[in-house]
Order: C-alpha cells, then sequence, then structure tokens
C-alpha cells in the first residue's frame, strides 16, 4: 500500500513538473510571437506614416528628377510594408486589399519615376493616394490600438481571424481600400487586355455542347478512344465557362479542361506509372512537334526542354507570320514520358486568345556599342514580351556571353527594337 | 618440382589480373548510355559529362546532373579543342573522344552528390583534397529559369501537407494556387511568403508541412511550375466538410478537384 502511495505521489509530482514546463514553455512561446508580431505591427505603422510622407513629398516637385528620389522610397517602403503584412495574421480580406494597394502604388511610383506615366497622370494618383492614406493612417491607428496595449496575443489575433463572422473594423478598412485602389490605380486598357486574355470569357466563338467536346477530346487523344469519361461544367460563378472531362484508361488517369465557346482546350494532364527513359530528347522533341501539328497547332515553334527523372517537360512558343517574331505570351507546353514518348500533359491555356501584337520599327542594332567589351553574342532572333505597362513589344532577343571573375555567365536579354529598352535580362545558368 | 608450382602461380596470377582487367573497368571507361546529351537534360549521363569535362578542366561549374549553359559552354569549348563538330551536342563521337581523353570517378561523384557535399572532380589534383564536407545539395530537379531548388521543397512539402490524399490533379491544383498568389497582387510575391503568411494554409497551422514529401507531391510541383494549372487561375482553396470561414464561402468557385473547391 505504502509502495502504491509512494508511486502515486511520485506520478502526479512528475506530471506536475512536466505540465508546469510545458506550459512555461509555451508562455514563453507565445510571449515571443507576440513580441515578434507586435514589432512587425509597429514597423509597418511606422512605415505607413513615412509612406504617406514620402508621397506628399513627390506631389512638391514639378521636376521629374528630383521626385525620382521620394518615388524611389515610396517603390521601397511599399514593398517593405508588403513584407511586415504579409507575416502579420491579420483579417485575409483586409491584408489581401491592402496588398493590392500598395503594390499598385509600388509600380505606379516604379513607372512614374522612369518617365513611363505623364506627370499629370501620377500627380493626380499620388494626390489622391495621399489623401487616402492620411484617412487610412487614423483609421489604421484605431483598428490596431488594443494591439499595442497587452491583453492580446496571438491567440486572440488568429481567433479573430478565424472568427465565423469577420470583424467589422477590418472588414470597414478592407472596404475603403478596395475603393483607394479603385479610384487612386484603375486598371490600364493594357491591364484590361492581360485580364481579358486569361479570362477567356471574351472569345467570339459559340458555346459548344458536352458530346462535341468529348468528340474533340477523342479526337485530339485518340488513345483515349476507349477511356471511360466523366463531364461536368465550372462553377456558375467561374470567371469564364469550360468543361472538365475526367477520364480513366487502364493504368492512366488524367483531365482535360475545354473551353465552352469554341471548344478549345485549356489543358490535359494524365497520371500513370513510368519507366526508365530510352528515348533521346530529339526524339521527344519530334513526337511532341508532331502532335501538336496533327492537333492544329501549326504556328508554334520547339523553344526549350527540361529533363526530369521519368518525363520531359517541353515548350513551344507561336511565331507571329507578320514579323517571324516568337510570341513567348502565346505558349504551349507539352509533357512526354521519357520511355515511350506518350503524350502525358498538353497546356494550351495562353494560347488560345492571341496576342494581338503590332509591327514595330527595327532599328540597328550594334552590339559592339551596347555591350562592353569582352560581351560575346552567339544568336539574335526577334520576339515579343511584354514591357512594365503590359504592352507586348518587338525586341532583339539575344544570348550574349561574358567572362566575369572566371566565370562564364550566359544572358538573355530582350531589348526593345524602337527605344532600345533592355525589357528582360537574365542570367541562364 | 618447385619451378612448375611458382610457374603455375604466375599464371594464376595472371589470370586473375586479366579477369580483373575485363570486369573492373578504369575510371576513364566508365560508359555514358547511348542516348544524345543535349541541353535541358538531366541525370546520370548528365553527371558523367559534367565530371569528365571537369577531369580535363574544360568545365568549372557545380557536378549537379543538370545540362545548362554552363555545361553547354564547356562542351562546345571541348569540341572546339579537339575537332570535333562544334554543336553542343553529346553525341557519339563526342562522348567517344571524351571517355578517352578523361577519367570518371563514379562512386566518388556520387557519394558525394548523395551526401550533398561540395566537391570537384579535377585531373591532378587527389580527389580528397577536392571535397568540403556539406554546402553542396540541392540539384535535385531541373527547373525552368526563376525557381530555385528550395521552392520545389517548399512546395512539395506544401502540396504534400495539404493534400497528400487527394488525386494527381488535385495535387497539381495546390501548387498551382500558391503559384497564383505568388504572381498575385493580393499576396506576398515570393514561394515561402505565400506559404507562411499566417493561416493561410492548414498544414502550417498543424504542422503537416513538415512531413517528407513523396516523388508524386515533387512530380506535381513540377508540372505546377512548369505551367499546368488545373483550377484555371484559382487563388483559394478549401474543403466544405472541414471549412469553418464563412469568409471563404463567399469567394466566386470555379471548380471541385477530389475534396477541394477551389475558388477566385
Amino acid at each position: 500500500m505504502k509502495k502504491l502511495l509512494f508511486l502515486f505521489c511520485y506520478a502526479t509530482v512528475a506530471l506536475s513538473v512536466f505540465a508546469w514546463s510545458t506550459s512555461a514553455k509555451n508562455e514563453q512561446l507565445t510571449l515571443l510571437l507576440n513580441g515578434q508580431y507586435t514589432d512587425k505591427l509597429s514597423e509597418a505603422s511606422e512605415q505607413l506614416t513615412e509612406l504617406e510622407s514620402e508621397v506628399r513629398k513627390v506631389l512638391l516637385y514639378r521636376d521629374t528628377s528630383s521626385a525620382s528620389e521620394p518615388l524611389g522610397n515610396v517603390w521601397r517602403l511599399s514593398s517593405e510594408m508588403r513584407n511586415n503584412l504579409s507575416s502579420l495574421p491579420l483579417d485575409h480580406q483586409f491584408s489581401s486589399e491592402w496588398m493590392n494597394y500598395l503594390t499598385r502604388l509600388g509600380d505606379y511610383a516604379d513607372l512614374a519615376s522612369r518617365g513611363a506615366i505623364p506627370q499629370e497622370k501620377w500627380e493626380k494618383a499620388l494626390g489622391n493616394a495621399a489623401a487616402n492614406l492620411g484617412e487610412f493612417t487614423d483609421e489604421w491607428s484605431v483598428a490596431t490600438k488594443d494591439m499595442f496595449i497587452g491583453g492580446t496575443g496571438p491567440d486572440e489575433w488568429f481567433a479573430r481571424m478565424q472568427g465565423d463572422v469577420p470583424d467589422k473594423r477590418w472588414a470597414d478598412l478592407g472596404h475603403a481600400v478596395k475603393t483607394y485602389a479603385e479610384s487612386d490605380f484603375p486598371l490600364t486598357s493594357s491591364e484590361h487586355d492581360e485580364q481579358k486574355k486569361k479570362d477567356l470569357k471574351h472569345i467570339p466563338e459559340k458555346p459548344v455542347s458536352r458530346e462535341a467536346v468529348i468528340r474533340e477530346f477523342k479526337d485530339l487523344f485518340p488513345d483515349y478512344a476507349n477511356a471511360s469519361v466523366h463531364v461536368s461544367e465550372s462553377a456558375k460563378d467561374a470567371p469564364y465557362p469550360f468543361y472538365h472531362i475526367r477520364f480513366q484508361d487502364g493504368v492512366r488517369i488524367g483531365y482535360a479542361d475545354f473551353t465552352e465557346k469554341g471548344g478549345h482546350l485549356l489543358s490535359l494532364l494524365v497520371e500513370r506509372p513510368a519507366g526508365e527513359g530510352t528515348m533521346s530528347e530529339a526524339q521527344i522533341r519530334e513526337r511532341a512537334g508532331r502532335f501538336l501539328e496533327d492537333a492544329g497547332y501549326a504556328d508554334v515553334v520547339f523553344e526549350e526542354s527540361r529533363e526530369n527523372t521519368n518525363f520531359w517537360h517541353l515548350s513551344f512558343v507561336r511565331v507571329d507570320p507578320g514579323t517571324g517574331a516568337k510570341v513567348f505570351a502565346d505558349g504551349i507546353q507539352v509533357k512526354a514520358a521519357k520511355d515511350n514518348g506518350e503524350i502525358l500533359g498538353v497546356n494550351s491555356m495562353e494560347y488560345i486568345q492571341k496576342e494581338n501584337v503590332k509591327p514595330q520599327p527595327v532599328k540597328p542594332f550594334d552590339p559592339a556599342e551596347f555591350f562592353t567589351e569582352g560581351t560575346k553574342v552567339h544568336s539574335t532572333e526577334l520576339a515579343y514580351t511584354a514591357n512594365r505597362e503590359l504592352v507586348q513589344r518587338l525586341c532583339h532577343l539575344i544570348i550574349a556571353t561574358k567572362e566575369v571573375g572566371g566565370k562564364r555567365d550566359t544572358y538573355r536579354l530582350m531589348i526593345d527594337t524602337e527605344t532600345g529598352e533592355v525589357l528582360k535580362n537574365e542570367i541562364l545558368h | 618440382m618447385i619451378f612448375n608450382r611458382s610457374n603455375r602461380k604466375t599464371k594464376l596470377f595472371l589470370a586473375m589480373l586479366l579477369t580483373f582487367m575485363l570486369v573492373i573497368p578504369p575510371g576513364g571507361k566508365q560508359a555514358f548510355t547511348d542516348q544524345d546529351i543535349s541541353r535541358g537534360a538531366f541525370g546520370d549521363n548528365v553527371i558523367e559529362l559534367q565530371a569528365r569535362l571537369q577531369w580535363i578542366g574544360q568545365y568549372k561549374g557545380k557536378i549537379d546532373g543538370k545540362f545548362g549553359y554552363g555545361t553547354y559552354w564547356a562542351l562546345r569549348n571541348f569540341q572546339q579543342a579537339y575537332g570535333l563538330p562544334i554543336d553542343g551536342v553529346a553525341g557519339g563521337a563526342t562522348k567517344s573522344k571524351l571517355t578517352s581523353v578523361s577519367k570518371y570517378h563514379k562512386q566518388f561523384v556520387m557519394d558525394n552528390i548523395a551526401a550533398g557535399n561540395a566537391f570537384t572532380h579535377y585531373g591532378g589534383t587527389p580527389l580528397e583534397a577536392q571535397v568540403k564536407k556539406g554546402g553542396g545539395g540541392g540539384g535535385q530537379t531541373n527547373l525552368p529559369a526563376g525557381y530555385s531548388d528550395r521552392d520545389i521543397q517548399l512546395l512539395a512539402n506544401a502540396v504534400y501537407g495539404e493534400a497528400r490524399g487527394e488525386p494527381y490533379e488535385g495535387q497539381v491544383a495546390v501548387a498551382a494556387v500558391i503559384l497564383n498568389r505568388v504572381e498575385h497582387a493580393d499576396f506576398p510575391n515570393t514561394v515561402s511568403g505565400v506559404i507562411f503568411q499566417p493561416l493561410a494554409f492548414t498544414a502550417v497551422a498543424d504542422g503537416q508541412i513538415w512531413l517528407t514529401p513523396n516523388e508524386r507531391a515533387k512530380e506535381a510541383v513540377v508540372d505546377a511550375i512548369n505551367g499546368w494549372d488545373p483550377t484555371e487561375n484559382a487563388i483559394y482553396y478549401f474543403n466544405p466538410v472541414t471549412a469553418t470561414s464563412k469568409w471563404i464561402w463567399s469567394r466566386p468557385q470555379i471548380k471541385k478537384i477530389g475534396k477541394h473547391i477551389f475558388c477566385m
């Protein structure tokens, strides 16, 4: 009996010590997290004040070179605020709207500093932004007040975020920011065009029936002629209507999405066990090219391929018949099995609504004048890419190398044929 | 008698030596497979190609099995130096020449890659002196420009933690949603920023993101990074059975894949 009593007491003491130690650790972690969050919140609040002041400073100058420093600060602060904001447990809706506003403000400041927006236009937009930021700063102070005066910690912050009903203060703040974004930085026509290309709801073709889509699927992929197929339609709120086909054929399980308007293939992906690679890249590439040609994508050319453990991913891009230039925005990706080259994936979403590219003057380009000594140009061709304002521009696509610190770097540049502006510059590995 | 025994021993020794030479090829003759190796390739053939080019001082980059531009220029230089057609493709003649002028210590290279060590494979320097423990690593996937092995790892962890019981399409969809968020103005612009946004993903909140992802999850991530998006541009998803937030139901829905509803 004594032994039992001793064991019982011993166990109780051990458990109590364990519980106390765990609770102490939890409390320590909570305090640490609370400290981190409060620090981030405090930093975000200070940055907000600074941001408002920098926006006001920009408005002082007629001379664009004097405005460039505060414009640069607006761009930097908006980016730093986004980072802080993304690590704070704030209301989803508010956080999204505020991130959006900061992105647009930062982009606008960047474009303004590079002279891509007329001065009257950015003066007007930033004038509105200054007024809205002033108002927002006051409301932000009210909304975050109790987060600085103790009593609240991460638990409460998370509870508010996960609550069934959103916190009214934050919901109102989110709504206000959304209005600011719409009024201060409305979408440009190029942004609208890009959205349209993505949305696929403006395809000028008639809707096709479910049966027609199944026929199209089996025509494009005759290997699945005997597959069992299940077709469903997109949800009614989807940004564009489409058919979703799920199919199974032996060990192959996959999906294929087709637009309802015109019945265009959006993407197809098949999962099946894959064996060891036996085909060369050239054979795989040839097979993928033949598939695309048979499927009616006759105006695309091979761009690049990437091998992984069991599959190859290949990229093709459309060639503009007028200029012979590649249009990277109208690409198609193909996935092929390494064992027998079977096409297991096609992604043609970007190809459906082709870019309406415009001809453009091609000024002479002298690499010797453009690049520093020791730069070697290996290839030059024409290609279209979007500039910062999302307008498709004809460019010289150049692959060049240069020895830097004993290492040969490979650069892929896209230089506007008319303005000479470098729109893309990446180091290839 | 003594003479005979000694003669037999010599014959035995010579026979063993011959067998050894036939069975175990020297480092210089380790063979490539029959396939041509070109830019975009990945795997053991590329590892051997890089190691051999490095042995003769033509390749100075990391031996990681990815045939990128570093390997491409090194191969072209080699072809030029040995009077071969300069096309940057390791075909039969190039591989044969390279094999004859270089050595490949497969075990050394593979062991160091597996151990995640930083190492080189230059000829003329003792191999042991060319290894630095740790600091290597990565290089498990051949990716489009703009993505790192760290991104792949984090995405695969997120996909496995969030959707390991889902169909393959659903796993690609989860990866696509994360990538759509990275591109979207309303979200952080890095993969880690999106994944670790507070309460954005259940797997982060309950720690399941730290489970070791399987090959299927990694493959789903590679497909999403290469452009596949079965969600048709969704930026949210939720499980209607377990979702507690009323707000998520207010988002415009696109489609359902497995147990998840994908929405804008």
